[in-house]
C-alpha cells in the first residue's frame, strides 16, 4: 500500500501515474490532493472481473439473438456450427439457458464484484483491506463460472436460470450457483473490513458516500442471498444427494423469490452508484444532495426483499393477504427509483446549464453526448424509466393475471436488466481504460453501440410486449410450436422483436470490437485517467441526518421486514409431507 | 441550502400521489370486476397423484346448469384433457395439478392464469359467452417440447 504522505496541494506536473518506475498503476488523486496508488495485485483482479463479465456478456447475448430471429421463422439452431456447440434437440432451451445464467448472474455478480470493490476503494482513498480477498472473490466467480458453463453446455443443465425442482440439473450446476454467490459475499466481508479499518483510523468522520452506498448494495443482497442459499443447501442438493425422496416445489420457489427479486436490485444499484456519484462529474454538473442518496440506498436495503410473492402472484400455494403485503410493497419500492429520477436529472440539467445550456430543455443537447460512457448510461436510464414503469403494470394484482408468465414480462424485464447491461457497458468505457492505462478505442463506433442499443432494446421490447398481450407465454420456442398459428396479430410484433434483437446483437458486436481494441491499446497509452467522482452541492456534514449512516441499525430493520413478510407463509405453510421428484424420463 | 427542494418536494408528493391511487385501483378491482388470484385450495401428493381423486379420473363434469368442473393433469408435455367442449354461456371450473415438475395454464380470451407447482391443486373460473375456440398453453418452461403442450377450449 502507498498512500504519499507529503502528496503536494496542488496536481503534479508530472503524468500521476508514472511513478515510481511502473508501467502503469491505477491511482487516485482524492479531494484533498492526496494522491493514492493502488496496488496491481488489486486493480489486476478488478480488471479479470471486468473482462469476465464482458466475455459472460458476449456469449450470453449469442443465443439471444437466435431466440429473437425464431419468432420470425429465421431457425439458427439446426445451423451445423450451432449443432456442434449445443444439443441438436434442446438447442433453443440450452442456449436460453446459458443466455439467463451468463447475463444475470455472471455478467452483473463479476462486474458488480470489480466495480464496486474499486468505487470502495476510490470512495476511502486506500486499497481494500485484503487482498487475498479480492484476488479469492475473482477465482470463486471463474470456478463457478466453469462448473456451472460446463454443465449448460453439456446439456446437463437446460433448466433456465431460475432451475425450478424438481427440473433436475447436473449437482456441478447448482455448486456453480453458489460458489458465484459465495464470491459476492467475499467481497462484502472485504468491504466491511477495509470500512471498518478506515472508521478506525478516521475517528468521527462520516463514511464516504459511494463506500455507503457499496455497503448498502452488498448487505442488501446478502441478506437476500439467504434465500436461493438456503433452496439448495437444504432443499436441492439433499434430493441430489439422495438423502431425500423429492423436493417440496412449493417451497423451494418461495426460497428462490425471496432472493430472486432483490437479485434485480443488486443488478440496479451498481448502475446508480454511477449515476448518483459518477455520472454527475461525467456532465458537468454536481449532485444535488448527499443525503437524500443515502436515504435512496436505505430504501432499497429494506424494501428490495420483502416482495418475493409478486412472482408467485398466479401459484395456489400463497395466500391473498400475505400477496396484499408484497404486493403493496412492491409499489413502495418504487418510491426511491423515483427520488433517483429527480436527483440524477437535477445532476444532469445542472451539467448542461454549466455548459451554457439555456431554456427548459437546451440543456439536454449541451451534455457532453460525444462521450460513449456518459451516452450509453443516459440511455441506460431512458430505457430504464419505461422498464420501471412496466414494472408497476406486473406488480399490479389484478393485471398481472393478464400479462404473467407471458411474453410482456419478457418485455418488461430486457428494459430494466437491459439497461444496467448498458450502464454497465457505458462504465466500462472508462473503466477498463482507467484499469489499463489505455486510451478507449473506436470512440465514434461506441457511440453507434450505444445508439443502436437503444433503439433495439425499445424496439424489441414493444414487440414482446405486444405478443405478451396477445397470449404468447415466455420462454418458449414459439416458431416450433403447435400453437404458432392459432394466435392473431403476431406478425408486427415478432418483426420488432426479431429487428430489435437484431439491432442489439450488432450492438455486443460493437461492444466486442471496442473492448478488445482497447485492450490492445490500439489507441495508445494515457496516464491520467481518472475516476470520475462528482462533487455534491449538499454535502453530508456531521449536522445533516448523521443517523443515515448507521448502517448496523438498518440491517437489523431489513431483516425485521424479510421476517414480516415472510414469517406468515413459513408458520402457515404446511407440507403434507409429499414431494415431487420430477419427471420418470429426462426432459432435456 | 435547504435539504430537499420544493421542486424535489412537489415530485416525490406526486409520485407517493400516484402510488396511492394505483393502489386503490388494483385493491378495488378485485371487488369491482369480482376477480380473485389463485390461492390455497388443496395439496396433492405427487406419488399418488394418479391414483387418487381428483386427478384419478381426469375430464369434464357437469355441476351446475351451465357450469363444469375441468379436471386437468398436467405433465410432461400435455394436458389431460388436451381438449374440452362446453356449450356457449358455460362456467368453467379448472382445477389442475401437476404429476411431474413445474407448469402453466393460460387460457386465452379469459383472465386464467396459473403456475402449477407440483403438491398444489390450482383452481381458476372462466365463463365462455362467446362461441368460438380457446387455445390454452403451458406457460411455464418445462422440457424441451414445453412449446407443444397446449390445448383449447371450444365454445359451441
Amino acid at each position: 500500500m502507498t498512500i504519499a504522505a507529503d502528496a503536494p496541494k496542488s496536481r503534479p506536473a508530472h503524468p500521476i501515474y508514472d511513478m515510481e518506475g511502473m508501467e502503469h498503476s491505477a491511482a487516485v488523486e482524492m479531494e484533498d490532493s492526496r494522491l493514492v496508488v493502488f496496488p496491481r495485485s488489486q486493480t489486476r483482479p478488478i480488471l479479470w472481473n471486468v473482462i469476465l463479465a464482458l466475455v459472460a456478456f458476449m456469449l450470453g447475448g449469442l443465443p439471444g439473438i437466435g431466440q429473437a430471429l425464431e419468432r420470425v421463422g429465421i431457425n439458427l439452431y439446426n445451423n451445423d456450427v450451432v449443432t456442434s456447440v449445443l444439443d441438436e434437440n434442446a438447442a433453443y432451451y440450452q442456449g436460453l439457458t446459458l443466455h439467463g445464467v451468463l447475463l444475470v448472474i455472471v455478467f452483473t455478480f463479476t462486474f458488480a464484484n470489480g466495480f464496486v470493490t474499486l468505487a470502495t476503494m476510490r470512495a476511502y482513498g486506500r486499497p481494500m483491506a485484503s487482498t487475498l480477498l479480492v484476488q479469492l472473490a475473482f477465482f470463486l466467480a471463474l470456478a463457478g463460472t466453469v462448473l456451472a458453463g460446463w454443465t449448460m453446455l453439456a446439456n446437463e443443465a437446460t433448466v433456465l436460470f431460475t432451475f425450478y425442482p424438481p427440473l433436475e440439473a447436473n449437482t456441478m450446476f447448482y455448486i456453480g450457483a453458489v460458489l458465484l454467490v459465495i464470491s459476492t459475499w467475499v467481497t462484502l466481508v472485504n468491504i466491511i473490513i477495509t470500512h471498518r479499518r478506515w472508521a478506525a483510523d478516521n475517528p468521527g468522520k462520516r463514511t464516504p458516500l459511494m463506500a455507503f452506498m457499496a455497503i448498502m448494495t452488498y448487505a442488501m443482497w446478502a441478506m437476500a442471498s439467504v434465500g436461493i442459499a438456503a433452496e439448495v443447501l437444504f432443499v436441492i442438493l439433499p434430493w441430489k444427494f439422495g438423502w431425500t425422496e423429492g423436493v417440496d416445489a412449493q417451497l423451494a420457489r418461495t426460497l428462490f423469490w425471496l432472493t430472486g427479486h432483490p437479485i434485480v436490485y443488486f443488478w440496479l444499484l451498481p448502475a446508480y452508484i454511477s449515476w448518483y456519484t459518477m455520472i454527475p462529474k461525467q456532465a458537468g454538473g454536481r449532485l444535488f444532495s448527499d443525503p437524500i442518496a443515502r436515504f435512496v440506498f436505505i430504501l432499497f436495503l429494506l424494501l428490495s426483499a420483502p416482495v418475493g410473492f409478486h412472482h408467485q402472484f398466479t401459484e395456489s400455494g400463497i395466500p391473498q393477504w400475505m400477496k396484499n403485503i408484497h404486493g403493496i410493497a412492491t409499489f413502495a419500492i418504487f418510491f426511491p427509483s423515483m427520488i433517483t429520477a429527480f436527483s440524477v436529472i437535477s445532476a444532469l440539467e445542472n451539467g448542461g446549464r454549466n455548459a451554457g445550456g439555456k431554456g427548459l430543455f437546451g440543456w439536454i443537447w449541451k451534455l457532453p453526448w460525444g462521450n460513449p460512457a456518459l451516452t450509453a448510461q443516459l440511455h441506460a436510464m431512458l430505457i430504464f424509466t419505461l422498464g420501471g414503469a412496466s414494472g408497476l403494470i406486473n406488480a399490479s394484482q389484478t393485471v398481472n393475471l393478464v400479462v404473467h408468465n407471458t411474453a410482456f414480462i419478457v418485455g418488461h424485464f430486457h428494459m430494466t436488466i437491459g439497461a444496467v447491461a448498458l450502464a454497465y457497458i457505458g462504465i466500462a468505457y472508462w473503466l477498463v481504460p482507467y484499469l489499463t492505462g489505455n486510451n478507449l478505442w473506436g470512440r465514434k463506433l461506441a457511440l453507434w453501440q450505444t445508439w443502436l442499443w437503444f433503439f433495439g432494446m425499445l424496439i424489441f421490447a414493444r414487440g414482446q410486449i405486444s405478443a405478451g398481450l396477445q397470449g404468447v407465454p415466455r420462454r418458449t420456442a414459439f416458431a416450433d410450436s403447435v400453437y404458432r398459428d392459432f394466435i392473431d396479430g403476431l406478425d408486427v410484433p415478432n418483426m420488432l422483436t426479431a429487428i430489435g434483437g437484431s439491432m442489439m446483437g450488432l450492438s455486443g458486436l460493437l461492444i466486442f470490437i471496442v473492448i478488445v481494441g482497447t485492450l490492445m491499446g490500439l489507441a495508445g497509452k494515457n496516464r491520467e485517467q481518472l475516476i470520475p467522482v462528482a462533487e455534491t452541492r449538499v454535502g453530508a456534514t456531521k449536522r445533516i441526518w448523521p443517523w443515515l449512516d448507521n448502517y448496523k441499525v438498518w440491517v437489523i430493520v431489513a431483516i425485521l421486514l424479510i421476517l414480516i413478510a415472510y414469517i406468515p407463509f413459513i408458520v402457515t405453510y404446511v407440507p403434507d409431507g409429499s414431494s415431487a421428484t420430477g419427471a420418470p424420463f429426462p426432459l432435456y | 441550502m435547504e435539504m430537499i427542494h420544493r421542486y424535489e418536494r412537489f415530485f416525490l408528493g406526486s409520485t407517493v400521489v400516484i402510488l396511492i391511487i394505483g393502489m386503490v385501483a388494483v385493491t378495488s378491482s378485485f371487488f369491482v370486476n369480482d376477480l380473485e388470484l389463485p390461492s390455497p385450495v388443496d395439496t396433492v401428493d405427487p406419488a399418488t397423484f394418479t391414483s387418487e381423486p381428483p386427478f384419478n379420473n381426469p375430464g369434464l363434469f357437469q355441476v351446475g346448469e351451465n357450469e363444469y368442473d375441468a379436471i386437468i393433469t398436467a405433465q410432461a408435455w400435455a394436458f389431460i384433457p388436451g381438449q374440452i367442449t362446453v356449450p356457449v354461456g358455460s362456467t368453467v371450473n379448472f382445477k389442475i395439478g401437476s404429476v411431474d415438475v413445474v407448469h402453466g395454464l393460460i387460457v386465452h380470451g379469459t383472465n386464467v392464469n396459473l403456475t402449477i407447482v407440483p403438491g398444489q391443486i390450482s383452481e381458476a373460473t372462466a365463463t365462455f359467452d362467446e362461441p368460438g375456440e380457446f387455445l390454452f398453453v403451458c406457460s411455464e418452461y418445462c422440457g424441451i417440447l414445453h412449446h407443444n403442450m397446449a390445448g383449447r377450449v371450444i365454445v359451441n
